[in-house]
């Protein structure tokens, strides 16, 4: 197509070939933080698993939630915050990976990991499929994304014969390994090794000449495409891998659970995704597993309260269930007031340009 | 028919709530759904809970739901009136979140029943229709007449038009902007409200997400921003619905579960196929 | 309408060349050739049509008539990332650079249809996609050099000043390694050193074999570096020719100062 690809290949250093060892030393190197973070979630079952009655709080059973949210939330950051293409339908990538591992296990026997292998194609599958929906913009992709969501919802509610309808799945197997004794210790670290390896490898998506492609294109469409980038392929490409990743989420929360149905996957669930991308940080890897962790422990912290508390609290309150709602709609608004930029952006914005947290990166520029 | 209609008016006053925020802010208002489930839920607890009569309890209902409107105008959306409208967006999402978790703090049975106006049916020579549907219709289109009259007639209306077509240009002729949109969220809440109460016979905590993408769909349909495009929108997605269903479950035999699904397809294909609604005009997209 | 086939040293041919947005013609059957390796400008007062022409040479706009051939090759109907890829290259009248992302980063998105790494293998770091990485950043850097702004790398480029924000423009349009680079008023807000500063640029760039065309309003710069000019009013051609030719044409006068009389 192009004359002077060869020759540009000709113009190449010799890079040195780089061994084995040297490409080990490479990746440490680029991934100090992502390892000082997996040593933290290495020794936490040590530490978490034995106060866990003392605070009312199984931390590394949150955690566990933790994890599969935050492959999630990455996938979904990808498509938000790198590509600038909001998607309130992610509720029905996680939910189709979700039935399709379950589906796979329980009614055709396979084994857990084919299952989920399975969810991560037939979820990406799907996003191939509702492409064209990225021809909209703005707030009209983040509603027809929302009306997929819903049909999605609806599909799984009502196809009774292959999802059970509102009774849902039971008794899906657990997370295993060969060899490796099954427990919710087990799964921590099943999940988090994943979820892991996702982040490394978004983090080195968005540095690498695809990750720029869809910054640019978030930045500016027409200039994208005047720089030779193919804008909608470029599009349809991340948002396949952000429903890849949604879906292998899902699968990987059948199983922890143990359980599904329908109403798990309602918008509700999309709508949480895009809190945690937008809390923790859009256009930040760090920030899925700062979104992940806060929304889905601070309700867990605030549920417990009463019970640290102890008898004094009302029985009103020490029963209300919905303290997650509560708190979750708190967080949202007063994160979008406050720290637009979400934790991670806001903070790392603070140490590299010496920005306050506070500015808002939202804030319009005069534009022509 | 009948039923088709009445959900469309339901849609009208929800649609019409959508198009009036985004007019004077830009902004998708995700709790308009919210605004109707304080409707139901305040009409139920004044008139069955209190035994208030039900025309007061009606007005109250309206009055107090407004009010919240007008609160979450000055205690979300004005605070990010300088701030991108996506992060704006997303703080409507947090109030509609946090409205929820308030009904069902307040109100956490699965549903309340909301008294009908009146009860019984009216016959009339060919067609016998209930009472509560006339009432439906009525008050309907006695909104839809003094939201008209408000625009067109009022100062108030006029410069909440001018701050829809060009916000900037309406700032610079002394048009108060940021009150506009104070107004704008206290006249779709009061809609969003009787929507609410009039989606009887029953009001749930729950039901706010529902309404709202239904109502977003009809002011999609009709075309975003077109106030009174709601009114096409609404009855399309109500009469499209019922139809769709009725052919689905008599002709195909499936579930009227996915009667759920109708609108979201609907909105997908009018978003894709004309984005400028069934009534708008071409929209010349300047790069 | 029959097109001399190649061998004149004529890079781009446009016949006929017509848009009409909601009645208006914005470009009436506007015909013109760019020879290799010259510097044209296009000028004329606003509202001419100089913008929608680069947007029809970039496949922005589709022309409701006419023809472009680039290389002897039929563009019109091509996307407009294809048509980058084929080597033409512009810049924009109102910045458009990559604001949130560095100013190396810039010039890399403009190597991008020159590299290939996929998503895969550059997420996986395979060796083929790191050695492309370091290719990419030492060409950027060398790009940067061009209009000398490799001190600024790894700054955001939206913290830039204005004139080096379009001189930013500039290098990541010529990473495109494109045969001919549209300029959309590069020298407007520049002050004066900038301005002359932006001229030897020009120069440099013509020197690197690539053919300029450069849309401008400041006729100082024009007269003195373009080889050739071509004035639009009211989207149609009313002169074209040698720099002095063109300032002494009686219609270009008239144009210029009815315009100003408006």
């Amino acid at each position: 197509m192009i004359g002077d690809d060869s020759k540009s290949q000709q113009q190449r250093p010799h890079a040195r070939q780089g061994g084995a060892s040297d490409r080990v030393l490479s990746f440490l190197k680029a991934h100090k933080a992502l390892l000082i973070f997996a040593v933290f979630l290495g020794v936490m079952p040590v530490w978490a698993e034995p106060i866990a009655s003392t605070i009312h709080l199984d931390i590394v059973l949150v955690m566990r939630l933790v994890g599969v949210f935050t492959i999630a939330a990455v996938g979904l950051n990808l498509l938000i915050g790198y590509a600038g293409q909001v998607s309130l339908g992610h509720s029905a990538f996680f939910g189709v990976g979700a039935y399709t591992s379950a589906l796979i296990a329980v009614k055709a026997g396979f084994p857990v990991w084919i299952g989920i292998i399975m969810a991560i194609l037939a979820s990406a599958l799907i996003g191939l499929l509702v492409a064209p929906v990225l021809r909209l913009k703005g707030h009209y992709l983040a509603m027809a994304t929302l009306g997929l969501g819903i049909i999605a919802f609806v599909f799984m509610r009502e196809m009774t014969w292959l999802t059970g309808g509102n009774l849902g799945v039971t008794s899906i197997p657990e997370l295993s390994l060969p060899g490796v004794p099954k427990n919710d210790i087990s799964e921590f670290y099943i999940v988090w090794i994943i979820a892991l390896i996702i982040l490394a490898f978004c983090s080195n998506l968005v540095r690498s000449r695809t990750g720029r492609a869809i910054r640019a294109i978030h930045q500016s469409d027409v200039a994208a495409a005047a720089m030779g980038i193919n804008v909608s392929w470029e599009k349809i490409k991340i948002f396949m891998l952000s429903a890849a990743l949604g879906g292998l989420a899902g699968g990987l929360y059948a199983h922890l659970q143990g359980y599904i149905d329908p109403n798990l996957f309602y918008i509700t669930l999309s709508i949480q995704l895009v809190a945690m991308v937008v809390v923790g940080g859009m256009e930040s890897i760090w920030g899925a597993v700062a979104g992940a962790g806060l929304l889905i422990f601070l309700p867990k912290i605030v549920e417990t309260l009463p019970r640290w508390i102890g008898p004094g609290v009302p029985k009103p309150i020490a029963d209300y269930s919905n303290y997650e709602g509560i708190v979750f709609g708190l967080i949202l608004v007063l994160a979008m007031i406050f720290m637009p930029s979400g934790i991670t952006r806001g903070l790392s914005d603070l140490v590299r340009y010496r920005r306050s947290p506070f500015i808002n990166p939202f804030k319009k520029q005069a534009v022509e | 028919m009948a039923n088709g209609l009445a959900n469309g008016c339901i849609y009208i006053l929800l649609a019409m709530g959508f198009n009036i925020i985004f007019n004077s802010t830009g902004i998708i208002n995700f709790a308009q759904g919210e605004f109707a489930m304080f409707g139901g839920l305040f009409a139920y607890t004044f008139s069955s809970a209190l035994g208030l009569p039900l025309f007061i309890a009606v007005i109250l209902a309206i009055l107090i739901t407004a009010a919240i409107g007008g609160v979450m105008e000055r205690a979300v959306i004005h605070p990010l009136r300088h701030a991108n409208v996506i992060a704006a967006i997303i703080a409507t999402i947090g109030a509609s979140i946090f409205f929820k978790a308030i009904g069902f703090l307040f109100w956490p049975n699965e549903a309340y029943k909301v008294l009908d106006f009146t009860t019984g049916n009216l016959s009339l020579p060919r067609v016998t229709v209930s009472r509560q549907f006339l009432w439906v219709f009525g008050l309907t289109i006695l909104s839809v007449t003094l939201v008209y009259f408000f625009f067109n007639k009022t100062k108030a209306g006029k410069a909440m038009r001018a701050c829809s077509i060009n916000r900037q240009a309406a700032s610079l002729v002394g048009i108060n902007v940021s009150r506009m949109s104070l107004y704008a969220f206290i006249l779709a809440a009061a809609l969003g409200a009787l929507a609410g109460l009039i989606n009887a016979p029953f009001a749930k905590y729950s039901i706010g997400l529902f309404l709202g993408v239904k109502g977003f769909t009809a002011a999609v349909v009709g075309g975003l921003g077109n106030t009174f495009g709601a009114v096409a929108g609404g009855l399309a997605l109500g009469l499209s619905e019922e139809l769709i269903t009725g052919f689905l479950t008599i002709v195909l035999g499936v579930s009227t579960g996915y009667q759920e699904a109708v609108a979201a397809i609907l909105l997908i294909l009018v978003l894709l196929l004309r984005p400028q609604g069934i009534l708008g005009k071409g929209i010349v997209e300047k790069v | 309408m029959v097109i001399n086939g190649s061998g004149n040293g004529m890079l781009l041919k446009a016949r006929g060349l017509t848009k009409v947005f909601g009645g208006l013609a914005a470009l009436k059957d506007v015909s013109f050739d760019i020879r290799e390796g010259m510097i044209k400008a296009i000028i004329g007062p606003n509202g001419a049509g100089k913008t929608t022409l680069y947007d029809l040479l970039t496949g922005i706009y589709m022309p409701d008539d006419g023809r472009v051939l680039f290389h002897d090759r039929e563009i019109i109907g091509l996307t407009t990332h294809e048509i980058a890829a084929l080597g033409i290259a512009r810049t924009f009248q109102t910045i458009r650079l990559f604001t949130g992302m560095t100013v190396i980063e810039n010039i890399m998105v403009g190597l991008h249809h020159r590299t290939k790494a996929g998503m895969l293998k550059s997420s996986l770091r395979f060796p083929a996609a790191r050695r492309e990485e370091a290719w990419m950043a030492g060409e950027a850097m060398r790009y940067l050099d061009v209009v000398g702004l490799e001190m600024q790398a790894e700054n955001l480029a939206g913290s830039l000043p204005f004139g080096q924000q379009r001189l930013l423009e500039v290098a990541r349009a010529l990473a495109t390694d494109p045969k001919i680079l549209l300029l959309d008023e590069p020298a407007s807000g520049l002050n004066t050193y900038e301005t002359r500063e932006l001229g030897e640029i020009i120069y440099a760039i013509r020197d690197m074999g690539i053919t300029v065309v450069l849309v401008e309003h400041d006729m100082g710069l024009v007269m003195r570096i373009s080889d050739e000019v071509l004035v639009l009013d009211y989207g149609e051609i009313i002169a074209e020719g040698s720099p002095e030719s063109v300032r002494n044409d009686p219609k270009v006068i008239e144009a210029y100062l009815g315009s100003q009389l408006d």
